[in-house]
């Protein structure tokens, strides 16, 4: 198990690094140069010069590759070309907003999705599989952003127990800093519960089908302990395979969401950053979203190992 | 209950599922501590009596009739209580070993689990118990503890922690279904044993449901034979073995009795009821000598399109050939059993030249550079095969049978050696070739999952013409296609049809008819016959046979299963960890066989055994 541990982490470290090259590639080869950019079209030629050579662009590549790595590995993101602040501060300022949403959807969307799918599994062909598969199909089709306008105006504009948009911010507490949350959450969580809601029905009804199932039912147990205990750990790896993919999603895929809501997220972020040409910001966003995914990704393989004994051994 | 009554006692069952009557009229009983042989061929409705008697039947299902338990009516039951019966009172176990456990908890879960949902014990208590009960079934904690896995264990292993869930709680019957015939036959005989001494033991009634007749009469007491969900025969197993009285009955049992392995002296008992020795004479291998005087056309096999096995009709009987009847005359059986070179065709060169044959996979990785050490699945293999030549490849799973498979179809990298078809090297530098690809084909075990079922049987058969260098153009192609799909007893319109329209045995002719497309010279059959019923073996055994004798073909028989090698080969050559351990002439290595594990492999094949009723 431990060398498993290892050899993951390893094909992480080696993951990273190459995401590392491509990133700081593709944004070289991208066109628009960030210093005439922020002195705006009128420019003097040895004005943009001088501030190039400030910010280090006219370092060759390479050069500028390595200090960016460095300075990444020591926590210096750089400073914002824009903002003239350090990158990592507003980006530690918006995952402090885009984690705990990403986290809540997940959750919302687990805990709709699970009862569901296995509901449906059980009574297969029945009216209660109709009526889940029937809300999926609908969760799948609405566009999350309209259905958040569709709760902003029922629980904000007509109930008033939400406000519309914008972030308490987590000093005014727990509970405050969740409810500014709350709308948001759900409009995320919906169309992931509906999509996690098929691949768990599905999976469990591959399962149902299997021999082991009619032991278990030959043994003596019920229909829903037999469920419950022998098929949902056989039907998770396709879910956590999903829930993975979801996470990863979420920690900054909430952009329209993100703005619906006027949540300061680093979906917002990262498409201002793009706007402005600020280089340093979108690398260090990306890099910080790769290391997202890959960390879901080793996370999602040590529940692969811990749900599968097989997967186990076999990586051992 | 008083004594008399039967334990289990079923009568006027009828069982339909979705309006489809699956069961009609059953009735039967089973008496404690006595062991009923259920027998009858795939589709007779065996499994869905053993399911109707732990009413687990599938969705839509409606049974009448009544199914009393220990004087219960099964049927009126309330699911509570039946849970409660299931794996305490009546036990079952299953076809599939490899499946029948689930795949993330240990074999002590799983068995434990069987004890505290019937027995109001403590952990330690039925922790105990499951030890014990392990141990009953031949698995001691000191080699199998309880946090073994069901992927750490083998097929015979997990079947017997199958077994060991079923009889935890000391059930009054045990319901087999099948309970070896995934097995090996070393590993179904310690199964068997085991059954049979649990049985015995703790006298338990058991109800033992096969399609081979042999490993039944070997263990029951009273027989049921069923044939399209319905009762045909039943009775004591001297009087329905002894004088079946119904018509399928004796075709079951011709059947099988063609495809027994008969023992020569050294190995047989003195029991002349074997019928198989019996048997054995009317059987020829498959284009023995008789190619040279031409034999009388074996009787036409029956309508192939007629959906299903088409049972009811009488098999063919394999003409008797009177030139041939090897195992029958086992005093004259050469004695050569190492005779590679021997061959008994006095022809130029061999068809395919197989030299020092080594294949070897390589061990799983141990650390950054370095690999456990290599497992070589065929070792030093050598032999020939003649033009027109039929021979064995007998061993068990795990035996290296399938490696030498891909070795010679050129799917596997040679670690050494060489296979020759025809002089040509078949795959040199990683390409196979091309030549040796027109010369070979292969038809598979499963005639389900060895078809792609979104292509019509058209396109199926005729995809091997793309290895020719001129690949027929379309009309022509149609009518080869038609031509092969004829051959193999099937219709030329057939081939616009998909492959789920076919019975197992049908889709087994459609892969022959794929391997005869482009007039091979060999056509090697991985187990072509494993997964058919008795009856429809029996008819794609014939059609080899006649295909053989038309068109000169070679076979490389390769199968675990020594009555049917036994059957279609003249020479035969069986393997034990990648090494081929004895070859010779068939008769000869059954009649004689000189290495121990040869002799292990008949003594284990369970025969036919007729009591004197």
């Amino acid at each position: 198990m431990l060398h498993y541990l290892f050899r993951r982490l390893g094909s992480l470290l080696a993951t990273l690094l190459v995401a590392s090259l491509v990133v700081f590639l593709v944004i070289e080869v991208v066109p628009g140069d960030p210093a005439s950019y922020m002195l705006g079209m009128n420019a003097q030629a040895d004005t943009v010069a001088a501030l190039r050579s400030e910010l280090g662009l006219d370092q060759s590549g390479p050069a500028r590759y390595l200090q960016w790595i460095s300075g990444m590995l020591q926590g210096d993101f750089g400073q914002s070309y824009t903002y003239r602040t350090p990158v990592a501060d507003m980006v530690a300022d918006r995952l402090w907003i885009s984690l705990p949403l990403a986290l809540y959807a997940l959750f919302l969307s687990t805990v709709l999705a699970f009862p569901a799918g296995i509901w449906a599994a059980s009574h297969r062909g029945g009216v209660a599989d109709t009526t889940v598969m029937g809300f999926t199909q609908l969760g799948i089709a609405i566009p999350n952003f309209w259905f958040a306008l569709l709760l902003v105006m029922f629980f904000a504009v007509n109930l008033g127990w939400f406000s519309a948009g914008g972030f308490a911010g987590w000093e005014s507490g727990l509970f405050a800093g969740l409810k500014s949350l709350t709308l948001p959450a759900i409009s995320l969580a919906l169309p992931q519960a509906a999509i996690l809601t098929r691949v768990m029905r599905s999976s469990l009804l591959d399962v149902l089908g299997e021999d082991f199932m009619r032991t278990a039912r030959a043994k003596g147990l019920s229909e829903r302990q037999a469920l419950l205990r022998h098929a949902l750990r056989n039907a998770m790896i396709p879910v956590l395979t999903i829930m993975g993919l979801q996470f990863s999603f979420l920690i900054a895929g909430a952009i329209i969401i993100e703005n619906v809501f006027f949540l300061p997220g680093l979906g917002r972020l990262i498409f201002q950053s793009i706007a402005q040409r600020d280089l340093i910001v979108v690398e260090s966003v990306v890099m910080l979203l790769v290391f997202a995914v890959v960390m879901v990704t080793f996370v999602i393989d040590l529940a692969y190992a811990w749900v599968d004994p097989r997967l186990r051994q076999q990586r051992r | 209950m008083n004594a008399e009554s039967p334990l289990l006692r079923m009568d006027n069952v009828q069982l339909s599922i979705h309006q489809t009557p699956i069961l009609q009229d059953i009735s039967l009983q089973v008496q404690a501590g006595q062991t009923l042989g259920l027998i009858g061929e795939s589709g007779s409705g065996k499994s869905m009596t053993a399911l109707s008697i732990m009413q687990l039947l599938p969705r839509g299902s409606r049974q009448t009739g009544s199914i009393r338990f220990q004087g219960q009516a099964l049927e009126k039951l309330p699911e509570a209580e039946l849970c409660e019966l299931r794996g305490s009172d009546i036990g079952m176990i299953f076809q599939e070993p490899m499946t029948a456990l689930n795949p993330v908890k240990s074999i002590g879960e799983q068995v434990g689990e069987s004890i505290r949902l019937h027995r109001r014990l403590s952990r330690d208590e039925a922790q105990a118990l499951t030890l014990r009960t392990l141990e009953r079934v031949g698995l001691p904690n000191t080699k199998f503890p309880l946090n073994r896995y069901p992927h750490e264990l083998s097929g015979g292993q997990r079947q017997r922690v199958v077994i060991a869930i079923a009889i935890a709680c000391q059930p009054r019957l045990l319901i087999a279904d099948e309970p070896t015939t995934a097995l090996d036959v070393t590993t179904q005989a310690g199964i068997l044993e085991l059954l049979k001494s649990l049985q015995q033991d703790e006298g338990l009634a058991l109800m033992l449901i096969s399609h081979d007749l042999a490993v039944v009469s070997n263990m029951a007491n009273d027989i049921v034979v069923m044939h399209k969900g319905r009762i045909v025969e039943q009775g004591g197993l001297g009087a329905v073995f002894g004088s079946p009285a119904h018509r399928y009955t004796q075709m079951l049992f011709d059947a099988s009795a063609l495809t027994q392995v008969s023992h020569g002296p050294a190995v047989q008992t003195a029991d002349a009821d074997v019928v198989g020795v019996e048997m054995a004479a009317r059987v020829s291998p498959i284009n023995s000598d008789s190619r040279s005087t031409p034999t009388p056309t074996p009787t036409p096999t029956p309508t192939p399109t007629s959906t299903s096995t088409s049972t009811s009709t009488p098999t063919p009987t394999p003409t008797p050939t009177p030139t041939s009847a090897p195992a029958s005359a086992p005093a004259s059986a050469p004695a050569h059993t190492s005779a590679v070179s021997a061959a008994p065709h006095a022809s130029t060169s061999p068809l395919l030249q197989v030299e020092n044959l080594i294949c070897e996979y390589p061990g799983r990785r141990i650390g950054l550079f370095s690999h456990a050490p290599a497992f070589r699945a065929v070792d030093r293999v050598s032999f020939d095969i003649q033009h027109g030549e039929s021979i064995g490849l007998v061993g068990e799973s795990g035996c290296g049978k399938s490696t030498l498979t891909r070795a010679l179809l050129g799917l596997m990298h040679l670690h050494d050696g060489r296979i020759r078809l025809n002089g040509e090297e078949v795959s040199a530098a990683h390409v196979v070739s091309r030549a040796a690809r027109q010369q070979m084909q292969v038809v598979f075990q499963d005639p389900y999952g060895s078809f792609n079922p979104r292509h019509r049987v058209g396109r199926l058969v005729s995809e091997p013409l793309h290895v020719l260098d001129e690949p027929p153009e379309r009309k022509a192609t149609q009518r080869r296609v038609a031509s092969v799909l004829e051959s193999v007893g099937l219709h030329a319109d057939d081939s616009n049809k998909f492959i789920h329209e076919f019975s197992g045995g049908q889709r087994q002719r459609i892969a022959i008819a794929r391997s005869l497309i482009i007039e091979p010279s060999l056509i090697i059959l991985d187990e072509a016959v494993s997964a058919l019923d008795v009856s429809v073996r029996a008819q794609v055994l014939q059609l080899l046979d006649t295909l053989a004798r038309e068109q000169g073909l070679a076979y490389l028989f390769i199968s675990h299963d020594l009555s049917v090698v036994q059957r279609v080969t003249e020479r035969v050559m069986v393997m034990q960890h990648g090494q081929i351990v004895e070859q010779g002439d068939t008769a000869a290595v059954f009649v004689n066989p000189q290495h121990p594990y040869t002799r292990e492999l008949l003594a284990a094949t369970p025969r036919l055994r007729i009591p004197s009723s």
